[in-house]
Formats: structure tokens, sequence, C-alpha cells
């Protein structure tokens, strides 16, 4: 079944275009120095909005730029950016860009690609200023003078504040320090500030990172020797490997979606969230299975089929009763003799008997005369076969 | 008897999208607007399947799962969010939150359709 998307357009022209008009009217409301949370929360979800549903229905030149306008709101939502007029000035200029792309879609005349390109790279040129010469590189710097190399840097930010980000970070170090040597080399300035920790050359990273998953934000988590966070990101998918297999049995690895869990109507499995995260492999960016396909109930029973389905030979072997008939020293004729005098007796098979006798015994048998052998034969007649039996017969 | 399914999507053009897609194989469809929505919809009726969107005003996807979660009858009730973030922090998100998986967006109707089928066949 193929369903025809563009069935869907127009709802989706209104909404972006009233997502856009929210974001502008949002915007040149916004107080630079002093930024509402809510307001920027407000302007970030009109982006991802446009974003997610641009995405869906094709619009992958609107799907674009709505996704680095995104990217730099959540930083400044997240305050790892400060936000400065200029941005707004971008925001807004980007606004208007999606508006040409939108009206283009509709096809209210064509948009201009070059101005498509000139607010990316403005945006772009946004996110990186800060992100490239802020917190991330000074990590690393101060990590790389004083480290040595007996030990790398790892900083990460906690959504807790003040003593019970304190409280976590202490818990944290020492559960690293019962594997290797740490001690914390920076604390946040801020709540909301990175951690440093030094950690000994020996340790994982990995499991450093995974450690830190349970307490930090993940997409917060820098490995310091690492000169730029996103190798730092790209380099260490610890849950992405960990679970590869078990995800990866479930969905092919090209597709877009992913469960967590044993589904609940499989019996036995649980319904509450297990401790480790399972995800998807790295290679799979849409969907995935957390664990378990859900299969259907009948066929996530064991792969061996009961006893009785099983070849005949495989069945008898299983059973208990014959076992001794399978003892290693014994010898093949004894297992065959003792095979002969416990199997279930067949109904005799009714052969006519003459055919297993010479034909002068035949003859006797059938008690006729007519096809005694001659006296000429080449074997000798035994003495008085017929008047024994004659006789026999008469008393009888 | 239909499997009814609840969609919660904060957008229009993609909750329109979701429902006619499931509609047309033979599901039966109720949308909600946010998680507030959402979560009122699913205490007066009960579904099959939840379907939910991450980013939303009022009530966002993990919260709307949580407060499924607390709830005697969904407790085992599969609960798929759609996201626009495939990161590892998102799924751990909604791994604790009690989520069943995961579908991201950018998807298709094929695929939407396919997912649905795996759940809840």
């Amino acid at each position: 079944m193929s369903i025809d998307m563009s069935q869907f357009y127009q709802v989706f022209f209104e909404e972006a275009q009233e997502h856009l008009a929210s974001m502008e009217s949002l915007l040149l409301d916004l107080d630079v120095a002093n930024p509402d949370p809510e307001q920027l929360n407000a302007i970030f979800r009109a982006a991802h909005s446009i974003k997610g549903s641009s995405g869906t229905f094709g619009f992958t030149d609107l799907q674009d730029v709505t996704h680095i306008l995104e990217n730099l709101l959540d930083r400044i939502r997240k305050s790892e950016l400060a936000l400065r007029s200029e941005m707004i000035d971008a925001f807004l200029d980007a606004g208007d860009v999606l508006k040409g792309l939108l009206a283009a879609h509709r096809g209210e005349g064509p948009a201009d690609p070059s101005q498509v390109a000139t607010i990316c790279a403005r945006l772009k040129q946004l996110t990186a200023d800060e992100g490239s010469a802020g917190d991330v590189s000074a990590v690393v710097a101060k990590g790389k003078a004083a480290a040595g190399s007996d030990s790398w840097r790892v900083s990460f930010i906690i959504d807790q504040t003040g003593d019970a980000a304190a409280t976590t970070v202490e818990n944290l170090v020492a559960e690293l320090a019962a594997h290797w040597p740490v001690r914390i080399v920076g604390r946040p300035a801020a709540a909301g500030g990175r951690w440093t920790l030094e950690v000994g050359v020996a340790a994982d990273p990995e499991i450093v990172r995974g450690m830190l998953d349970f307490v930090a934000r993940s997409d917060s988590i820098r490995i310091g020797d690492t000169a730029s966070a996103d190798d730092a990101g790209g380099a260490f998918g610890f849950f992405d490997n960990d679970s590869g297999a078990v995800a990866g049995s479930s969905a092919p690895a090209d597709e877009g979606f992913g469960f967590f869990d044993d589904l609940p109507e499989v019996p036995g499995a649980a319904a509450t969230p297990v401790a480790e995260v399972a995800a998807a492999p790295a290679t799979d960016p849409g969907y995935g299975f957390f664990t378990d396909e859900p299969v259907p109930v009948s066929a996530a029973v064991s792969g061996t089929p009961p006893s009785w389905r099983r070849a005949p030979v495989a069945r008898a072997m299983a059973s208990a009763s014959l076992s001794m008939y399978r003892h290693p020293r014994q010898p093949q004729w004894l297992r065959w003799l003792r095979w002969q005098r416990w199997r279930p007796r067949r109904k005799p098979v009714l052969v006519p008997a003459f055919l297993h006798l010479p034909p002068w015994q035949r003859a006797r048998r059938m008690g006729s005369p007519t096809s005694r052998p001659s006296t000429a034969g080449p074997r000798p007649r035994p003495a008085t076969p017929r008047s024994v039996s004659a006789s026999t017969r008469s008393i009888s | 008897m239909a499997k009814s399914i609840l969609a919660v999507d904060d957008s229009a053009s993609i909750r329109q999208m979701v429902s006619f897609t499931l509609k047309s194989s033979g599901y039966e469809v109720t949308e909600a607007v946010d998680g507030m929505d959402g979560l009122d919809k699913a205490k007066a009726k009960s579904f099959n399947l939840i379907l939910t969107d991450q980013n939303m005003p009022r009530m966002d996807g993990l919260t709307l799962i949580k407060s499924l979660r607390a709830l005697p009858q969904y407790k085992s009730v599969p609960i798929l969010m759609l996201t626009t973030e495939s990161s590892d922090a998102m799924k751990g998100q909604g791994k604790a939150a009690g989520a069943t998986g995961w579908l991201v967006k950018p998807f298709d109707p094929q695929k939407l359709i396919e997912v649905v089928k795996k759940v809840i066949g």
C-alpha cells in the first residue's frame, strides 16, 4: 500500500506558517540580556516541530535549515551558549528564508538557493563560534597541560545543582576509584557547568562513559584528550556497542525504530524497564527494538521441539528405559539378543510352511501323498515317514 | 475488532498523516494534541498501542509515558515514542520512562505500519 503524501501538504503548510509566525513574534519579544527560558523553549519547539514534519513530508531544504537552527537554539536553551543580538537577527533572517522556501513549495515563486546557503553558513558560524572556543577546548587544553601521559581527562555536566551535584560526583569518583586512580580537577563555577575528572591512563573510556551516563547528561560527556567534542561523541558509543547484538537481532540495520524492552504482550517479559540501557546499533539511525523482537507467542518458545515431535531414533535414545542397550562396553550381538527378548512381539506373519521345506517334508506337512519325491531322488528318504505319521494320526 | 491506537503529537500534519496511515491499514485511531490531552484520552478509553511525540507543549512525551506507566491499565500496553532525536541520551530516557520502543522522525507511512504491525499485529 502506498500513501500519497501530497494530501497532507496543505495542513503542513498552514502549520509551518503558524510556527514561523509565532517564532517571529517570540523572537521580537525576547530580552537578549535576560531571555525567558519558557520563550526560548517555545522558539525551540517551533523550529523543532517544523523540522520534524518537513522531514516527514520530504521537504529536505526546510529540514536542513531548521535542523541547524534547532541545534543553535537548543544550545542556547540549555545555557551552553549565551544569547546575543546577532543571533536573534540570524534567527529572524532564517525565519524569512524558511518562509521563502515554504512559499516555493506551495508554488508561489522560486526560492533563492544562495540565500539558503548563506543563512545556513551564518547559523553554523554562530554555533561553532562558541562551541569550539568555549568550555570544551578549555577543558582539553587544561587536560593536556596538566595531565601528562599517565592519565586522561573526562568532563561532563550533571543536571543536579549545589550539594546534590557534589554528592553525586563524589559517589561517582568513589566508584571509579575502585578501578583506577581518579581525582576531581575541575568543578563548575556555576550551576549547570562542567565537572572535570582526571582518570588513570589504564581506564577504559567506554566503561567510564558508561558509568558517567548514569549521572551526567549523556550528550555532555567529553573524553578530554580528544580534540573535539564531536570526535569524543562518535568514538565512544558505549550503549550502542553493548546492545548492538541484542537490538540488531530484532531489526534490520537500516530501519528507523526500536524497542526498549521485551514487549509487554510476550509472556514472561518484564514490564518494568531493566537497568541497562539497550539501544539500536550505531548503523541504525531509525528504528530498532531494544531487546527482543515481538515474535508471536507460539514462536517465542524454545527452539527444541518437544520429545514427541522429534525423530523416532532420537526419541528412543532420549528414553531412559532403553539406555541399558546403549552401554558402551556391551557387545553388539548381546545387545541384539536382549532386544530380541524384550521387543514387543509382532503377530506372526502367516507364511505357508511348505515354502521353507524340502519337497518331501512339504508333502508330509500338507498331508498329501501326491507330491512325494521319488525314490530316485538325490537325498535319502527317511525310513518310515508316512507310516509313523499315519499311525499317530490314527491314534489321535 | 480493530485494534485501537492513541496518536499523540502536537503537529497537526503529523497527526493527520499518522492517523490516516493507520486507519487505512485497519486500525482505529484516536488523536491527542499534547501529553495532557493524551493522558486524559488514555484514561477515558483503553488502547492497544500508544504512539507519542517527545517534544510537545504542556506535557512532553517522556512525562506522558511515565504518567501512563503509573496507571495500572497501562502497565503493559506498548508505547512507542516518535522522536527526532535518535541519540543515546534520548533512548536512555525513553527506556527509563518505560517506553517500549522508538521510531525516529522523519519516517514514512510504510515504516510506521511495519513497526505497528510488529508491536500489535
